[in-house]
């Protein structure tokens, strides 16, 4: 009896996974579950200070509460839409068919991804805004004023823009993984172009598709820079929680947090409902056969090109007239004509700290990230037990709250001591991990479920310890889930906005939060100056990251 | 309506580099015809010509009349079953069965009856409303099959359908792939690289080496009278014995290195000239005896498989040649024992030195 017994004991007591589950179950419990859960009792507890509905009655009787709850939706599903169908045409004809530039084409779309939404709003407001370079000019010369771009439209063509760039890396990534047979299959059966496109291709697409309009979808609800500063009046839920709760002129924390608790609500109500449809419509496939692009011929080929250059144009116009405005000569806040230097020597002197700020506190989240994302993603997929599903819900959580609402939780949770964290840099590291990680847990856990269980049991039967196993044979073999995971969580992490606003101070100032007040200023020149610098430094990131890992592409 | 195919001096480039110089070939109505041949021997690149994936560079492939090398894949009325079985993932069995039908635009009630046959006759029809992940690879390869088969074609395609099933499955599917054949007369290209599989399903093969038919016969041919000494290899296992071929006062003698000389008249091309050749002897046409007439050698070791078994022998020469012998119930020949070779003359085959031109009669390219 003793000899049955003694491994099983053994196998517990001596699991090492066991303390990694507990300790990171034990930091979310502390850095996520406590601020939840104070945000959730901030907005149930009445004025008296006993347990009262009295915000959620206020919210949904004030018509105001009502109409950004709806603009938020409308704006979210008009830029979930537009952003699929902008970016599936444009992965399919990269992928299928041979396109001029392809790879220039695929890293502009890179650089744009990696661009604050808010920088494009505000460069669409200097192009086409009452004011805008296009407007005044189109007036003068032709007596014609163009529409407005503010309110709900505006939003819509900025964020969308902006964030087809992630549907695209997702579905390009699902061509390279579809199997060449099944389209030559269809296609040997007598099913041909369009047909072809919605009985095959887009079918086997979907769970990509969805998994990308989720991510959008996110994003957008979430987003406060670009309804800040493009919406006039047009609020949505992230406005509306900023400024109840930071309002000067009384501001209301319950308020906010029965707003958030709202918003929570409707984000995880559609998160679920994503990974319901998604479970329904998975699939396997194994891609034998890759794709191989061929060449199209006349007309349909030059309506090809050009849909991939106009979209691809149009994505990049935002960034490379703030890289414009940057040279732009300035007389205290207008520029003037001629080119100069002075914004970026400006930005330099004045801002500085704010770029290494932003390098300094990135690197340190996406260390954590990528630690964390790797042993998570280890015990979720080899140590299935209840503790470790719980953990992986729990880790993949924060996806699903809004920046800003996660910024009011630890705002409300770590200003007093002992747990006073408020201001520091410690506070923004642990809001760019706990909201960027999902993505690395993703991604490494999708590729670990495909490394076989015997690689690992071969190392361990040739002597290698389970810490070995794991540091020298599947660590390594996870490395490109986790790289492209870890990209992905960077990209996030460098445009990132609506939590710092909510937790930064004067020493973590970053770049994207000095641009942002920099713009509120109206310092166009250095608002400008500091976006190109972020461009430019986001393409040397990306440069060293091709030179280090050889490789000639991201996938996500 | 099924129908023959005519290659005519058909090439097949990428860039610079040719696969396939000038291929020409017949295969007739209703045929099972099997491309066999190593990897990267060009007969998947010649059947996804035949399917319309590949482009042709020169020359004309025609179904019956009509030449098909610019019409689209979808034009062709072709069935295809590829090696990872391409299974729609997303469909269920009937609707993956029914993909084809419904791109032609029948009726329901005919798309149905259809399916409904073309399962039963495939035996999947307990399947059917099932998605391909809850499939097992054989099961998988039947909806392929089915999918391919259903919409009548005029040519049935097989890119090494069963490449990926294990040994037992494989051994199945090639026996209802052959039935179903029977049942349906399409005409068939199969391709594959396992011999045993291509003689078990085919009416006649092609052997393929660089893009070039070695050989076309039937299966039997093929085994019998390789036409070169690449096609005696790949087929099945063969020694190869060096050997000097003298004509004098019509007799044909052939001499190995030990003196050991025999009459092959019987069985010589009827245009061989005396020369060196090269003569190629399978395991099972040696017989082993201790009598001393023929080639000496020396048993090197044993393998004994039940049936038969195998030994290895070290020729006078030093070369070491596998034979097989029927097991007996006496004791197994041990190593070191001395033993003499005699050849079974009409099944041995004899190429010219390079191996490249058979010497044997019936041994010619084309049969």
């Amino acid at each position: 009896m003793r000899k049955d017994e003694s491994p099983r004991l053994r196998s517990i007591r001596l699991d090492p996974w066991i303390i990694v589950s507990i300790a990171v179950t034990a930091a979310y419990a502390l850095f996520l579950l406590y601020p939840l859960i104070a945000l959730l009792s901030k907005s149930v507890i009445g004025k008296s200070g006993g347990a009262s509905l009295e915000y959620f009655t206020s919210i949904f009787t004030k018509a105001y509460y009502g109409r950004a709850i709806m603009n938020s939706f409308k704006v979210t599903l008009a830029v979930t839409a537009f952003s699929v169908l902008l970016a599936t045409p444009l992965a399919y004809l990269t992928a299928v068919y041979k396109i001029r530039g392809r790879a220039a084409l695929e890293i502009l779309i890179l650089v744009s991804s990696m661009s604050a939404p808010f920088i494009g709003a505000y460069s669409w407001i200097q192009l086409f805004g009452r004011s805008g370079a296009v407007t005044q000019f189109v007036k003068t010369a032709i007596g014609w004023r163009m529409p407005d771009i503010y309110g709900f439209p505006g939003i819509v063509l900025v964020m969308s823009l902006q964030l087809y760039s992630l549907v695209f890396m997702f579905v390009s990534g699902a061509f390279k993984s579809m199997d060449n047979s099944l389209i030559e299959a269809c296609e040997s059966l007598g099913c041909t172009g369009i047909r072809k496109f919605a009985r095959i291709v887009l079918p086997l697409l979907l769970p990509t598709l969805l998994a990308g309009a989720l991510m959008v979808f996110m994003r957008t609800f979430a987003d406060y820079g670009t309804p800040a500063l493009i919406g006039e009046g047009y609020t949505t839920l992230p406005v509306l929680v900023y400024k109840t709760f930071m309002s000067e002129t009384g501001s209301n924390d319950s308020l906010a947090a029965a707003i958030s608790v709202i918003a929570v609500f409707v984000t995880t109500a559609v998160f679920l409902l994503q990974k319901f449809v998604v479970n329904r419509k998975k699939f396997t496939m194994n891609a034998l056969h890759p794709i191989h692009a061929k060449s199209l011929k006349g007309a349909a080929n030059v309506f090809a090109h050009l849909y991939c250059y106009i979209v691809v144009a149009l994505a990049m116009l935002p960034q490379l007239y703030v890289i414009f405005s940057s040279f732009r000569k300035t007389s205290g806040k207008l520029f003037v004509p001629g080119f100069s230097l002075a914004s970026y020597i400006t930005a330099f002197n004045t801002v500085g700290k704010t770029i290494t700020n932003t390098y300094l506190l990135g690197f340190a989240a996406i260390i954590c990230i990528v630690v964390i994302a790797s042993l998570v993603a280890y015990v979720v997929v080899r140590r299935p037990n209840p503790l470790n599903t719980a953990l992986d819900v729990i880790t993949m959580f924060p996806e699903t709250v809004a920046g800003s609402i996660l910024g009011i939780a630890l705002l409300i949770s770590f200003s007093k001591r002992p747990l006073l964290f408020s201001g520091t840099a410690f506070i923004m590291i642990l809001s760019y991990t706990i909201r960027r990680l999902p993505y690395t847990v993703r991604s490494s856990s999708a590729i670990l479920s495909q490394i076989s269980p015997s690689i690992e049991e071969a190392s361990i039967s040739l002597g290698a310890s389970g810490a070995k196993t794991f540091a020298r044979v599947t660590l390594p073999m996870m490395m490109p889930g986790v790289i492209s995971g870890a990209i992905l969580s960077w990209i996030m992490i460098i445009t990132e906005l609506s939590t710092s606003i909510i937790l930064y101070s004067t020493r973590t100032k970053t770049m994207t939060l000095e641009i942002y007040s920099q713009i509120i200023r109206g310092n166009d020149g250095i608002a400008a100056a500091i976006s190109s610098i972020l461009t430019f430094s986001t393409i040397i990131a990306l440069v060293i990251f091709f030179k280090v890992s050889g490789k000639k592409e991201i996938e996500i | 309506m099924s129908v023959p195919i005519t290659f005519s001096k058909v090439v097949k480039k990428y860039g610079a580099n040719t696969i396939i110089p000038e291929l020409t070939l017949k295969v007739s109505d209703g045929e099972f015809f099997t491309l066999l041949g190593p990897s990267g021997c060009g007969k998947t690149t010649l059947l996804r010509m035949v399917a319309g994936f590949n482009s042709i560079e020169s020359g004309t492939i025609m179904f019956g009349g009509q030449v098909i090398n610019d019409m689209p894949p979808a034009k062709r009325n072709i069935g295809m079953v590829f090696q990872n079985y391409a299974v729609f993932p997303h469909m269920t069995v009937r609707q993956n069965v029914a993909f084809g039908l419904t791109n032609r635009g029948l009726s329901k009630d005919e798309i149905n009856e259809r399916v409904d046959r073309i399962l039963e006759t495939t035996r999947i029809t307990e399947y059917a409303s099932r998605m391909p992940d809850r499939l097992s690879g054989g099961q998988q390869q039947r909806v392929a099959l089915a999918r391919a088969i259903v919409i009548r074609p005029n040519v049935l395609l097989m890119d090494e359908p069963l490449s990926n099933l294990d040994a037992k499955l494989r051994l199945e599917m090639r026996n209802a792939i052959r039935n179903i054949h029977n049942t349906m007369g399409i005409t068939t290209i199969y391709v594959t690289h396992d011999q045993e599989e291509a003689m078990a399903v085919s009416d006649r093969i092609a052997v393929m080496d660089g893009g070039v038919i070695q050989q076309v016969g039937v299966p039997k041919a093929i085994y019998q009278r390789p036409a070169n000494m690449f096609v005696a290899n790949f087929i099945g296992r063969s020694n190869a014995l060096d050997a000097e071929l003298l004509l004098e006062n019509g007799a044909a003698k052939l001499t190995f290195g030990n003196g050991t000389a025999v009459d092959y008249g019987v069985y010589l091309d009827g245009g061989a000239r005396s020369q060196k050749v090269r003569v190629s002897v399978r395991p099972e046409e040696f017989i082993v005896s201790k009598s001393g007439e023929g080639l000496s050698g020396v048993i090197e070791s044993s393998v004994f498989l039940g049936l038969n078994t195998t030994y290895f022998i070290k020729l006078f020469n030093g070369d070491i040649i596998e034979t097989v012998e029927e097991s007996s119930i006496d004791s197994i020949l041990a190593k070191g024992t001395k033993v003499s070779l005699r050849l079974k003359l009409d099944k041995i085959n004899v190429f010219t030195a390079d191996g490249k031109i058979s010497l044997t009669k019936g041994g010619s390219v084309n049969a």
